[in-house]
């Protein structure tokens, strides 16, 4: 059962994070002036700073959009059947988006030396997703399926068929 | 008999117990190995990332080469437009579009390579609009060496003693570092005028000298403050029908555009 209440949890934190995400990325195509900020730094919000700092973007791609994608895959094994499989696949997602935003944290700090409070939500809520992910992924689902851990393949009468529709 | 049947019973019992058990073992490491493979795998994509994000933080924009092309994409934008100190277009523009800047300031740097290049490519060009640059600091007020402020200004301004301030301030942001950190020293400025197409460096270097330059950057500041503008860029567009409400940060050119119209 504590399983299903991390993956609750989860969908509802990936929900936050995507919206967050999705705004920065919409502002980053509208322009910054729309960025809501109460931080100010050099006669500009401190978002302003950061997002139009050489750290916004990787490859050119503005590090928003590649948050909002990451939330989505996030999203997308939290929605999919609960297996083994899906879980290790929320916790490559959520180890991926932990990482990257801990190290954007610290270009904040070191480098930027201004904070962006969008972007700071989005690393907690990565942090939490991470931490639940490692915990739901030790802890399996109530009816773990051994026969995913054997060569057979599934057999659909032990196959968990718990998923979000079908609890909604 | 019954005493046979129950050792079997017991052996049975046995070998079920110690099969649960090592099948919860080989369950358990498989579960390890499968967690350890995809933390590498994300750790992996995690140092890729990182090795691209770092490697755009260091500042290839400051060689001499770099300020070149800079200089040179900047020279073919202003290519054709008349420059006059600090006014980029026409003399006899009706419209005014005034831009409160900081060289540092990386908003500026978005807006001159933004809205602000569609400006000058559209009703500056077409002389519609005249552009003039004064200086407001804030982002350079933030770095670690706030007193060069009046010294990167006048930089600019002294340019426009040879009609090139417009070509010195697009290179600048062309060329811009990180905010907050000390790559703005004597050695840049310098990169910068050596880099303009047909800014003759030594006249450059004496205007820079002159404190008319400077005064002029303490006159703008002084301008600004009497308004309230405390952000940059700040943008004041005046003409023929008045005053436009000032555009705080960066801005798209349909802004641009509606402002202008409002005032035309």
């Amino acid at each position: 059962m504590a399983s299903v209440r991390l993956r609750r949890v989860m969908i509802v934190l990936t929900v936050i994070g995507l919206a967050v995400a999705t705004y920065l990325t919409v502002v980053h195509y509208v322009g910054f002036s729309a960025l809501a900020c109460t931080g100010g730094h050099g006669g500009h919000s401190s978002c302003q700073t950061v997002q139009s700092s050489q750290w916004s973007k990787l490859a050119g791609v503005p590090v928003a959009l590649i948050g909002l994608i990451g939330y989505v895959a996030i999203l997308g094994s939290l929605l999919f059947r609960d297996r083994e499989e899906t879980r290790l696949a929320t916790l490559g997602f959520t180890t991926i988006g932990f990482g990257f935003s801990a190290y954007l944290t610290y270009r904040e700090a070191a480098s930027i030396h201004a904070y962006c409070e969008w972007c700071l939500s989005s690393a907690v809520i990565l942090t939490i997703l991470f931490g639940c992910a490692i915990a739901r992924f030790l802890i399996g689902s109530p009816q773990t399926p051994d026969h995913l851990l054997n060569d057979d393949g599934p057999s659909p009468e032990s196959e968990p068929e718990e998923t979000v529709v079908s609890r909604a | 008999m019954a005493s046979r049947t129950r050792q079997k019973e017991e052996a049975r019992q046995r070998r079920l117990v110690e099969e649960q058990a090592q099948a919860e073992r080989a369950r358990r490491t498989r579960r390890l190995q499968m967690l350890g493979g995809v933390v590498l795998a994300a750790v992996a994509v995690i140092a890729v990332a990182i090795a691209i994000s770092s490697s755009g933080s260091s500042s290839p924009k400051a060689t001499p080469a770099a300020f070149k092309s800079a200089a040179s994409k900047v020279d073919s934008q202003l290519s054709g437009i008349p420059q006059s100190g600090v006014t980029l277009g026409s003399p006899s523009a009706k419209v005014t579009v005034t831009e409160y800047g900081d060289l540092q300031c990386p908003i500026c740097r978005d807006f001159a390579l933004g809205a602000g290049g569609q400006l000058v490519s559209g009703e500056i060009k077409q002389g519609k609009a005249k552009l003039v640059y004064k200086s407001l600091e804030t982002a350079t007020g933030n770095s670690p060496n706030p007193n060069i402020f009046p010294t990167q200004q006048a930089a600019a301004n002294a340019a426009g003693a040879q009609q090139k301030a417009w070509n010195y301030i697009l290179t600048f942001y062309n060329s811009q570092g990180q905010e907050g950190t000390a790559y703005v020293n004597q050695n840049f400025l310098d990169g910068i005028a050596k880099s303009i197409p047909g800014l003759n460096f030594s006249a450059w270097q004496t205007a820079s000298a002159d404190p008319k330059y400077t005064q002029q950057v303490q006159s703008d500041q002084q301008t600004a403050a009497g308004h309230g503008y405390n952000s940059t860029p700040t943008l004041v567009i005046s003409g023929p029908k008045g005053q436009a409400q000032p555009i705080v940060g960066n801005t798209d050119y349909g802004t641009l555009q509606s402002a202008i119209k409002s005032v035309s």
